[in-house]
C-alpha cells in the first residue's frame, strides 16, 4: 500500500474501532464541570500558584449504588492487619491500600517483578525479553485499568468471579482466585474511575487483607496531604532566589505527578527526613540555568512556563500549614524549586530524594542541574 | 433527558473515536472527551445555540487537545518513537497499518490533527483552517510535512525490516547449515 493518503484513512477506519466505549459520559462530565464550579481549592502561603482543583481521578464521579452488594469494611480489620504484619500504606491515583513494609516499589525489569514488590503503572518500562516470572514474586500493583502491562495479572491469570462490592460508597468489583502456580490472585477494580489493585500473593489470607485495606479516597487532598489535582499556570513570577526555610517538619510527602494529575505519593519520616531536610537547606539560592536550546530541540518553553510541577513536597509540621515545595525538574527552562520565599535550584540528589523508592521522578534534563 | 445528556448520547462515541485517533490512546482520549464535556455543560447555552453543536464541540476538543499536549509535552515523556520502534518485533508483527498508526504517534500533535480532520473527518482544509484558527495554507503545509514524514519513516522502516528480515534469515540458515553439519558428524 504506496499512497500514504489511501494508507491513512484506512489507518483511521481501523483504529477507529480500538477507541474507548462510551461509558456513561454525560454522567461523568456534569460530575467534572460541578466539581469544576465548585471547588478551586488554592494553595496558601507563597505558593499560591499551585492550585488544586477538585477535578482529578478521585472526584470525577459521584457515589452511586449498584442494587444489592456487600459492603466492604473501610479499614483493615484486626485480623487483617495481623496478617499484614509491619506495613505501610501506599497512595496512588486516589487508592490507598496497605501493603507489607518491606516490599519495595516497581522491582520490575523487563516489566516483571524481580521479587516480591509494590507496582505502579508509573515505572520507567524498559523494553527486553522478560524470563518467566518465578512463582515466588508476590506482586501487589495499583494503577489505571489497562495500564499495567500485564504486571497486573501475571503470567496465564486465572479465570476471576467478580463480585460487585461498595467501597467507600462507590461501586466496585471484587474477585479472588487461585493460580495454577498455587499463588492466590486478587484483583478490586473501581470501574468508574478507572483504576484498580491487583495481587498475586501466597498466602490468601495477606490477599484478604491488602484487598480489606484498599480505600478510595475523595476529597482534594490525599492523606500526604498532596493535592490530587494541580492546575496548570500560575508560577511564581520572578521569584527571589532564596534558601529554602524547610522550618521543623514532623514528616514530609513527596507528590509526583504526571500532567498535573496526583500519580503516587509517600512519606519521608525520620533519617530519609533528615536527609531531604539537609539537601533542601543546601540548596543553592536562585533558578537552575536554563539548558542549551541544543539539548532541548523538542522543548515547547512557553508551555514549560505553565506547566505544573512534577514533583511536589510537602513538610508538615502539626499546628502550622503545610509549607509546599514545588520542584520543577523536567524541563530546560525555568527549573528550580520554588517555595514560599523565593526560588533554589533543583539538584539530581533531591529528585532522587524525591523519587527514591517510587521508581518515578527519575528523568528530568541533566544540563544545569547540579548534583548537589 | 437533558439536552446535555441527548447530545451527549447520540454523539460521545463518535467525539470518543475523533479523540482517540488524535491523542493515540484511549485512556487520554477518554479524559480528553469528559475535559471537554464538562466545559461544554458549563457552558452549554452558547454550544446549543451555535450553527452546528457539533462543528463547535469538535472544535473545542482540537483545540483543547493541542493546547493540553501542549502542556504534556514538558512534563516527563519518552522520547518519541522509542515505545513504535525499539523493542519491537517487527518481523514478526509488522503490518502497514501497525506500521502507520505508530509513525502517527511521532508527528507533532498540530500535523496529526491535520491529518485526523482532512482523512477521517473529511474535512476541507478551510474548515480544517477555521477549526484551528489558522490559514488554509498552514493546513496544507502541516498535511504535506505529516504525509512528507509519514512516507520518510516509512521507507526508512521498510528498509529496517527487510535488513532484519534478510539478517534472521542469515541467522536462520547459518543454524540450519550448523545443524546439517552436526549431523553430518554423527554416527
Amino acid at each position: 500500500m504506496s499512497d500514504p493518503e489511501v494508507l491513512l484513512r484506512e489507518t483511521f477506519r481501523r483504529a477507529e474501532t480500538d477507541a474507548p466505549q462510551d461509558r456513561d459520559l454525560a454522567r461523568v462530565a456534569r460530575g467534572l464541570a460541578r466539581r469544576r464550579r465548585r471547588t478551586r481549592v488554592g494553595a496558601t502561603a507563597g505558593l499560591a500558584a499551585i492550585a488544586a482543583v477538585a477535578v482529578g481521578v478521585a472526584a470525577m464521579q459521584a457515589p452511586e449504588r449498584v442494587g444489592e452488594v456487600a459492603t466492604a469494611p473501610a479499614t483493615p480489620t484486626a485480623s487483617a492487619t495481623g496478617v499484614l504484619g509491619k506495613s505501610r500504606i501506599v497512595s496512588a491515583y486516589g487508592l490507598e491500600v496497605t501493603v507489607p513494609a518491606g516490599w519495595p516499589t516497581n522491582d520490575v525489569r523487563c516489566g516483571q517483578p524481580t521479587g516480591s514488590t509494590v507496582v505502579f503503572d508509573s515505572r520507567p518500562i524498559d523494553f527486553c525479553l522478560p524470563p518467566p516470572e518465578p512463582a515466588t514474586v508476590e506482586v501487589v500493583a495499583v494503577g489505571r485499568v489497562g495500564r499495567l502491562l500485564g504486571v497486573d495479572v501475571g503470567p496465564d491469570p486465572p479465570r476471576l468471579e467478580w463480585e460487585d462490592i461498595q467501597v467507600d460508597g462507590e461501586p466496585a468489583r471484587r474477585a479472588f482466585a487461585k493460580r495454577a502456580d498455587g499463588r492466590t490472585a486478587a484483583a478490586l477494580v473501581f470501574p468508574q474511575r478507572g483504576v484498580g489493585v491487583w495481587l498475586r500473593v501466597h498466602d490468601a489470607a495477606l490477599a484478604q487483607a491488602v484487598v480489606a485495606s484498599v480505600r478510595a479516597v475523595s476529597g482534594d487532598v490525599d492523606r500526604n496531604g498532596c493535592f490530587f489535582t494541580l492546575q496548570p499556570g500560575g508560577r511564581l513570577e520572578n521569584p527571589a532566589p532564596a534558601p529554602i526555610d524547610v522550618g521543623a517538619p514532623e514528616w514530609a510527602a513527596a507528590c509526583h505527578y504526571d500532567s498535573g494529575r496526583l500519580i503516587v505519593s509517600d512519606r519521608r519520616e525520620g533519617a530519609q527526613l533528615e536527609s531531604l531536610l539537609d539537601l533542601l537547606r543546601r540548596a543553592p539560592a536562585g533558578p537552575n540555568p536554563d539548558a542549551s536550546p541544543a539539548d532541548c530541540p523538542r522543548e515547547d518553553n512557553a508551555a514549560a512556563g505553565v506547566a505544573p510541577p512534577p514533583l511536589v513536597f510537602v513538610l508538615h509540621a502539626d499546628g502550622e500549614p503545610d509549607r509546599r515545595l514545588a520542584v520543577y525538574h523536567s524541563t530546560c527552562v525555568r527549573r528550580g524549586i520554588e517555595h514560599p520565599g523565593g526560588v533554589a535550584h533543583v539538584t539530581v540528589r533531591v529528585i532522587s530524594a524525591g523519587g527514591g523508592g517510587m521508581g518515578v521522578g527519575d528523568k528530568w534534563h541533566p544540563a544545569g542541574i547540579p548534583k548537589g | 433527558m437533558s439536552d446535555f445528556d441527548s447530545y451527549v448520547a447520540e454523539r460521545g462515541a463518535a467525539l470518543l473515536r475523533v479523540a482517540y485517533l488524535l491523542t493515540g490512546d484511549r485512556h487520554l482520549a477518554e479524559d480528553l472527551v469528559q475535559d471537554v464535556l464538562a466545559t461544554a455543560y458549563l457552558r452549554w447555552g452558547r454550544v446549543s445555540s451555535a450553527d452546528s453543536r457539533d462543528a463547535y464541540v469538535r472544535t473545542m476538543l482540537v483545540r483543547r487537545h493541542l493546547s493540553w499536549r501542549r502542556r504534556r509535552s514538558s512534563g516527563e515523556m519518552a522520547a518519541p518513537g522509542t515505545d513504535t520502534v525499539v523493542g519491537r518485533d517487527f518481523a514478526a508483527d509488522y503490518d502497514a497499518h501497525d506500521a502507520a498508526w505508530r509513525l502517527l504517534a511521532t508527528l507533532p500533535r498540530r500535523q496529526r490533527a491535520v491529518l485526523v480532520l482532512r482523512y477521517y473527518e473529511d474535512l476541507t482544509d478551510e474548515a480544517i483552517a477555521a477549526l484551528l484558527g489558522c490559514g488554509a495554507s498552514t493546513v496544507r503545509s502541516n498535511a504535506a510535512r505529516g504525509l512528507a514524514t509519514l512516507r520518510a519513516r516509512e521507507r526508512v522502516t521498510d528498509h529496517a525490516t527487510e535488513r532484519a528480515t534478510d539478517h534472521a534469515t542469515e541467522r536462520v540458515t547459518d543454524r540450519a547449515a550448523a545443524q546439517v553439519t552436526d549431523e553430518e558428524r554423527l554416527p
